[in-house]
């Protein structure tokens, strides 16, 4: 943007901003709304590069308390850091931008030289609108999605999360580039092409999309963290069009493992007879969807009401590669001479056999199956003066066989220490436990912790195989100590964090589900495509004038190939009193909102699981440079039947955390955060041991860890 | 849009908000990040610093007859390292400051297409009003010698074409002056009370000085003793440390008075000690079992530091611009708690500075340092010193030797002040290209990754660590106060008179006289002594010439003398190390932007049988089997053409050689120096701080026939740098 072109914009800006002073509140937002998508416009247009980003430094330092900790233990953990996200855009022209975003961490320390830090960058992507915003597209990073049974994101289903929680879990989720959307974070190519009205039809749109999901490492002297034994791919298209309020499309998405890319790395026999096995999978599902609105036809009516439906076809099959034992049978013609009867020696011919052992890749066909998944979902909308009214229903009906990959995998994992990681346990079960359960959901879903540490041969990868530093076919772990030698001196950027942004192939997934959050929709884990569920969810959210929320929801669901029935209900509400009592025009206390809500869910067979949740929160946003927000949150997750771990038998975790604090402004979008945080997490077990005369013996036991953190950062926004 | 115009439209903007409701206070925060947004091409600037260099330093020496050392005899450095500084400034009262560093090693002969981009520098600052500021990263912070300082070293008259080549080093390490490098939050709050009460300064930091962090314990990098097992071998924490700290000073009377007070608390955080899981001694057939990050050195830091000082300008008061009458005296207490054992420890502090100056035409001043620092004060914020002699150029030749710094056998003190290379790939400890000779040629003291070479730092020793770094301080630069003036054990004064004439000649005469006031144990007195002058002329001021003409020299004489104490030492005596250090420059400017410079250094040490003999026992404690050094003399000189656009910008091509003479006690070395390693099958030095090439003379009989053993050796460097600081 030149500078003339800049001094007039922000004149007419003054004098929007002036007028607007007289009038009242909503031509105010009116006014902002109009302003805020001038600038975005007149940002969009300028060409050339520009910085932005943001600047985050502070500290958290966490204390935790265990009887079940060593005596040596370490009980505090502190992080203290100065991060910046730089955000590079690049405008080659007014339709097309360049987004690169790099990260800088440096964890505080003047102990030694840390020499090399490098900068990573973490979103890559080429956008455009083009074609007279006819087509949009995305190359590089992206987000997408598609229909809940093709390509999306299932997401957790968290009635009234209080703001100071909901703020948390968004920034723990931006670590890894995701966000509370339903897209799912992709690296590849995405097109859109969007008709808009034609004759009757109100829009023809058209989407492909391309990603990569996994790489194959194609060194044999280096070894990836998220090393696979093929490159994975997906593909898709779809097509939908919409008329007379009706939604009309199709959609079809496969994910494959590609064959050939499993040649760049060996398949090796390990020194005890076993070979390595591989299992490449291929997924495709084809799905139609049919909704209508009664918006469009009915638009007078002070209700609307309308249907979102979908089915969908889904294959999969898998391949199983190995190595085999061969052995060969070689025969040659030799010539040997043998006394005659004479005792004279006489040439003869013979055939010798010999023995030869081999190795051959096998390929044979692990499975296939295919299943079909239904949902529709009816929902009436209505504002009745200051009223609003969401009503909501939803039946599934999902075969066993269904398998939806990229629709399944959910951003949150967990299962993660996020905080006190230094701490050592009094004995090997209660430290095994945390390795496989890791610390408290609440943890995984609202902390994270971001270092920069030095790369050493503790926290590195390294090479399985002989290379250069070690000597060839050596396997022992003397090879692995020298393949890897770093020397301190490069510095790489790790994370503690609950959120991933990678799916699952269904061979990986049996585990993880076990192992799953089932105080997170536990009768849905894979969100609508789950597979084998049967049953029917029902909400009913009401606003009265933006004061006053309430929200209800009940659901049931089962599982046919166990007989297991799933229950799930719960309910929230949420008040503004400042909005209520009218104190948000002109006063002090602009905002002072009040959130509680209670969920349970109950399954009735395999490890007949329950959870019940509950929240409460404040948020108070007094006029000037001063918010204050705070939250309460318990979680209770029991196990009829123990989840058997090898040793130990998880019976029941509760789980609580406070969080609060205050957070002042120091300039637009800038902030000083304090936040005090304490978290409970209690774990009663079976501990699985052999007793004296050799039987098994099951012991009672208990894991209690209470941490309290301090969280302070000042985050300056450019 | 201008200044005026945007604080207007702030002004208007707040109106507009206290009129209106949430949502229009979420959109007044969306409008004015899009307008911030808008601005952000005003409110960036970009600075920063490039440095290049291109060097090759050939070693020499004709004593290896035999070639037994066969490592490399040439090391070429080549690098470029562009610090790049962004400042943001998105709002008036928020700034963040953001410094990458691009580093190029010069060579693509093979595919190197990833160069080091790190961060350097990173912070948020902010003030509210012009009276409060405040900083949340990197910073940098300096209050007195005895409280927070970086301890550097004085080189008087330094000539130009080193003291730029030591601007370099320690601008690679983000050195300033004496501040020392933090990292978290400082806060300073100024307020001027009028004439009579005065300026009030109000000051706090916290700052991470470590954090826990495992270290591999073989790297050069993070490790004082790479490989070694003494207490602060490594650098890696236990647990965290932490500087909190508070700054309250006053200036009343026209400034003319100054009352100050430093409370300090320096601790690790005893909570927070991590540990980790390694194979007992190496030994990969062992299991791994759970150690301390830091085996070798368990002990928590809990230290208070209190200073409290006060000043007077006398000249103040009388209103002279001419007299310089000012005297400040400080002193701090500490208590130093390592595992339970608290020691207290003080340390005073008086400086006076008196002179007299005529407006440009003359001026004499002196700076006399008094201080009485005892053996138990302790304070590693301001003792940690910015100079760690290392080995710098032809480090391939000495091997893993190299980390015993002044002890190893190719250490030169010029080498490790004025040569630096940010990121250096050593070659392998043998010399083959099968994978058993790389693998073997691990050396044991650095690993076979790079590594940054420069003896220049910003780094907060630990005690056990500073006494490591002091076991090997260079006594020709570092003899009497090694930490600077919060030197511990130490009673004396120092006295530095300047006189100058106009602006052509300036002169410099010091002497310093120290005593240990706890004798070391088994010394009944130990005592330093330093003395010497220097003069700087300006022919081009004086004559008015055009065009810059200057010369400069000095000399120093630095001593110690550690008497011994019979009782426990079983022998009288004394040991002397006696240090003479000679600067000589010359530059001068031929045309407008083009100049010669020359410069000559030359150090000569001496040690009297009973310095050789404790050094040498010193040196063997670290862990090398050294041989007492008798006598050290090195030299020097360097010639140059540069094209000078600045003070901190100049392009020079440079040639130069400094050699340096080691006189050494070899009565008791008795075999070939090297030695085969079984493990590895390199050649390996028996007597660490002898060259591989040392070799006993025996006569026909096989009787060793020599006492002494003179090593000489020389570097040739040639050189270009480019340093532009914009």
């Amino acid at each position: 943007m030149n500078l003339n072109k800049k001094i007039c914009f922000a004149s007419a800006l003054l004098f929007s901003v002036a007028t607007a002073f007289a009038d009242d509140q909503e031509t105010i937002v009116k006014e902002q709304k109009t302003l805020l998508e001038k600038l975005d416009s007149l940002n969009a247009a300028v060409l050339g590069i520009k910085f932005n980003g943001r600047v985050k430094a502070g500290g958290l330092n966490s204390m935790a308390s265990s009887d079940q900790f060593s005596k040596t233990s370490g009980t505090q953990e502190n992080q203290a850091y100065t991060d910046a996200n730089l955000v590079l855009t690049a405008h080659p022209s007014s339709e097309t931008e360049i987004h690169l975003e790099m990260r800088l961490h440096k964890d505080w320390q003047s102990a030694y030289e840390e020499t090399n830090n490098p900068v990573l960058g973490h979103w890559f992507s080429y956008d455009g609108l083009i074609l007279n915003k006819h087509v949009d597209f995305n190359l590089g990073y992206m987000r997408v999605g598609w229909t809940p049974l093709t390509l999306w994101t299932p997401q957790p289903n968290l009635i009234q999360e209080p703001e100071v929680f909901a703020a948390n879990r968004v920034e723990a989720m931006s670590w890894r580039n995701l966000d509370t959307t339903s897209r799912r974070l992709l690296q590849g190519v995405n097109v859109n092409f969007n008709s808009f009205e034609v004759g009757p039809v109100d829009n023809i749109h058209a989407q492909v999309t391309g990603a990569r999901l996994r790489n194959i490492s194609k060194k044999n002297d280096q070894t990836f963290f998220d090393f696979d034994w093929s490159d994975r791919y997906q593909f898709g298209g779809r097509v939908d069009a919409d008329l007379f309020g009706a939604h009309l499309g199709a959609n079809y998405i496969d994910v494959f493992d590609r064959k050939l890319s499993t040649d760049a790395h060996d398949i090796v026999i390990h020194d005890n007879g076993t070979s390595d096995t591989i299992y490449l999978e291929d997924n495709s599902v084809f799905s139609g969807q049919l909704g209508w609105d009664s918006k469009k036809m009915l638009s007078s009516l002070p209700v609307s009401f309308g249907f979102n439906a979908e089915y969908a076809m889904a294959w999969w099959e898998a391949q199983k590669r190995y190595i085999s034992k061969t052995t060969g049978t070689n025969y040659m013609l030799k010539l040997d001479t043998v006394p005659d009867a004479n005792g004279a020696k006489q040439a003869v011919f013979y055939v010798k056999t010999t023995t030869t052992n081999g190795t051959e890749t096998v390929k044979e066909k692990f499975d296939d199956f295919s299943g079909s998944s239904f949902y529709v979902e009816p929902y009436v909308k209505g504002d009745f003066s200051q009223l609003h009214v969401d009503v909501n229903g939803m039946y599934l009906m999902n075969d066993k066989e269904f398998w939806s990959e990229l629709a399944s995998a959910p951003a949150f994992e967990g299962n993660a220490v996020i905080m006190n990681a230094n701490a050592v346990y009094a004995n090997e079960t209660y430290g095994s436990l945390v390795s496989a359960l890791g610390a408290s959901s609440l943890e995984n879903l609202y902390f994270s912790v971001y270092n920069s540490n030095p790369l050493n041969r503790t926290n590195i990868l390294t090479a399985g195989y002989a290379n250069v530093l070690s000597s060839e076919n050596d396997y022992s772990e003397n090879a692995w100590t020298n393949s890897r030698v770093y020397n301190n001196f490069k510095n790489m950027h790790f994370f503690r964090n609950g959120y991933a942004a990678d799916t699952k192939k269904l061979l990986e997934q049996g585990e993880a589900l076990a192992l799953m959050d089932p105080s997170l929709n536990l009768a849905l884990p894979y969100g609508l495509a789950t597979p084998d569920r049967k049953g029917f969810s029902a909400s009913l959210n009401l606003s009265w004038a933006e004061a006053v929320e309430v929200s209800g929801q009940f659901s049931k669901f089962s599982q046919d190939a166990i007989d297991n029935e799933f229950t799930e209900f719960g309910g929230g509400l949420g008040i503004d009193v400042a909005r209520l009592v009218g104190l948000d025009a002109g006063s002090y206390l602009s905002k002072i909102k009040l959130q509680g809500s209670y969920a349970h869910g109950e399954e009735s067979e395999w490890y007949k699981r329950s959870s019940d949740r509950i929240m409460a929160g404040l948020t108070v946003d007094i006029w000037g440079p001063i918010g204050i927000w705070g939250g309460y949150q318990q979680v209770t997750k029991e196990y009829g039947n123990p989840l058997n771990l090898g040793f130990a038998g998880l019976k029941k975790a509760e789980e609580s955390v406070v969080l609060a604090g205050p957070r002042f402004r120091i300039a637009p979008n800038s902030y000083i955060s304090v936040q005090y945080a304490l978290l409970t997490d209690k774990v009663s077990f079976d501990a699985y041991g052999l007793s004296a005369d050799g039987a098994l013996s099951v012991t009672a036991d208990e894991l209690s860890i209470d941490k309290s953190a301090i969280l302070a950062d000042v985050t300056v926004n450019f | 849009m201008n200044m005026k115009m945007k604080k207007t439209f702030i002004a208007l903007f707040a109106a507009a908000v206290s009129a209106s409701a949430a949502t229009a206070l979420e959109n007044q925060e969306l409008l004015d990040s899009r307008v911030d947004s808008i601005n952000a091409m005003r409110g960036v600037q970009i600075g920063g610093s490039i440095r290049a260099v291109v060097q090759k330093s050939s070693f020499d020496t004709d004593q290896d007859k035999k070639a037994v050392n066969r490592m490399p005899d040439v090391e070429d450095n080549s690098f470029v390292s562009a610090d790049i500084d962004f400042h943001f400034r998105p709002w008036e009262q928020v700034r963040a400051n953001i410094m990458l560093r691009l580093e190029g090693g010069m060579q693509e002969y093979f595919s190197s297409a990833s160069k080091m981009l790190s961060v350097g520098w990173l912070n948020v600052e902010g003030n509210i009003g012009n009276k409060f500021y405040w900083v949340v990263g990197d910073f940098r912070q300096q209050y007195t010698p005895l409280t927070l300082f970086a301890p550097s070293v004085d080189i008087m008259y330094e000539p130009t074409i080193f003291a730029r080549k030591r601007h370099m080093a320690e601008k690679q390490q983000l050195l300033e002056g004496n501040q020392r490098n933090l990292q978290g939050i400082n806060l300073q709050f100024r307020n001027d009370f009028g004439a009579a009460a005065g300026e009030f300064r109000a000051e706090a930091l916290i700052a991470r000085l470590a954090r826990t962090s495992v270290l591999d314990l073989t790297g050069a990098e993070g490790n004082i003793l790479p490989d070694d097992s003494l207490p602060g071998s490594t650098q890696a924490s236990n647990t965290a440390k932490w500087l909190l700290s508070a700054n309250l000073e006053l200036f009343p009377i026209s400034k003319n008075l100054y009352v100050g007070v430093t409370p300090m608390v320096i601790l690790d955080n005893e909570d927070s000690r991590t540990y980790t899981y390694r194979h007992p001694d190496y030994n990969l057939d062992e299991d791994y079992e759970m150690q301390n990050i830091n085996p070798y050195d368990t002990t928590a830091q809990s230290t208070i530091v209190i200073s409290g000082r006060a000043g007077v300008d006398f000249a103040g008061f009388l209103g002279s611009k001419s007299i310089i009458m000012d005297v400040v005296g400080e002193y701090a207490f500490s208590r130093d708690d390592q595992d339970g054992e608290a020691v207290n420890g003080s340390a005073l502090l008086a400086v006076l500075n008196a002179g007299y100056k005529a407006d440009d035409k003359y001026m004499a001043v002196v700076e006399v340092d008094f201080l009485m620092n005892d053996t138990n004060w302790f304070n590693n914020v301001a003792q940690s010193p910015q100079f760690f002699a290392q080995r710098i150029l032809n480090t391939d030749k000495d091997g893993y030797t190299i980390k015993y710094t002044v002890n190893s056998p190719l250490y030169s003190t010029f080498d490790a002040l004025y040569n630096f290379t940010p990121k250096y790939s050593p070659a392998s400890f043998t010399l083959g290209t099968k994978d058993a000779d790389i693998q073997r040629g691990d050396s044991k003291s650095y690993d076979l990754a790079p590594f940054s070479k420069n003896s220049w730092t910003t780094n907060v020793y630990s005690k056990a660590q500073m006494a490591l770094v002091a076991a090997l301080s260079d006594p020709a630069i570092q003899l009497a106060l090694p930490n600077g003036l919060a030197t511990s054990n130490r009673l004396g004064a120092r006295a530095l008179l300047t006189a100058g004439l106009s602006n052509y000649v300036e002169a410099q005469g010091l002497f310093t006289m120290l005593s240990q006031p706890s004798p070391l144990e088994g010394f009944s007195d130990v005592s330093y002594m330093e003395y010497g002058g220097g003069l700087k002329w300006s022919a081009s001021n004086m004559f008015g010439f055009k065009r810059n003409l200057e010369l400069m020299g000095s000399y120093k004489h630095s001593e110690r003398t550690m008497d011994l104490d019979a009782a426990v030492m079983g022998t009288s005596g004394s040991a002397e190390l006696k240090s003479n250090f000679i600067n000589a420059g010359f530059s001068a400017q031929y045309l407008p932007r083009l100049g010669v410079t020359a410069g000559f250094q030359y150090i000569t040490t001496e040690y009297n049988p009973q310095e050789a003999s404790m050094g040498a026992a010193i040196a063997s404690a670290l862990g090398a089997l050294s041989a007492p050094k008798t006598k050290g003399t090195e030299m020097q000189w360097m010639v140059g053409l540069d094209y000078s656009l600045e003070e901190n910008a100049w392009f020079s091509i440079n040639y130069g050689i400094a050699s340096v003479k080691n006189e050494y006690d070899v009565s008791s070395v008795t075999s070939d120096n090297a030695k085969r390693s079984a493990t590895t099958g390199a050649f390996e030095p028996v007597v660490a701080n002898l060259p591989l090439y040392y070799s006993p003379s025996v006569n026909a009989d096989g009787v060793k026939t020599d006492t002494k053993y003179t090593h000489e050796f020389s570097r040739s460097i040639i050189e270009a740098s480019i340093n532009v600081e914009f």
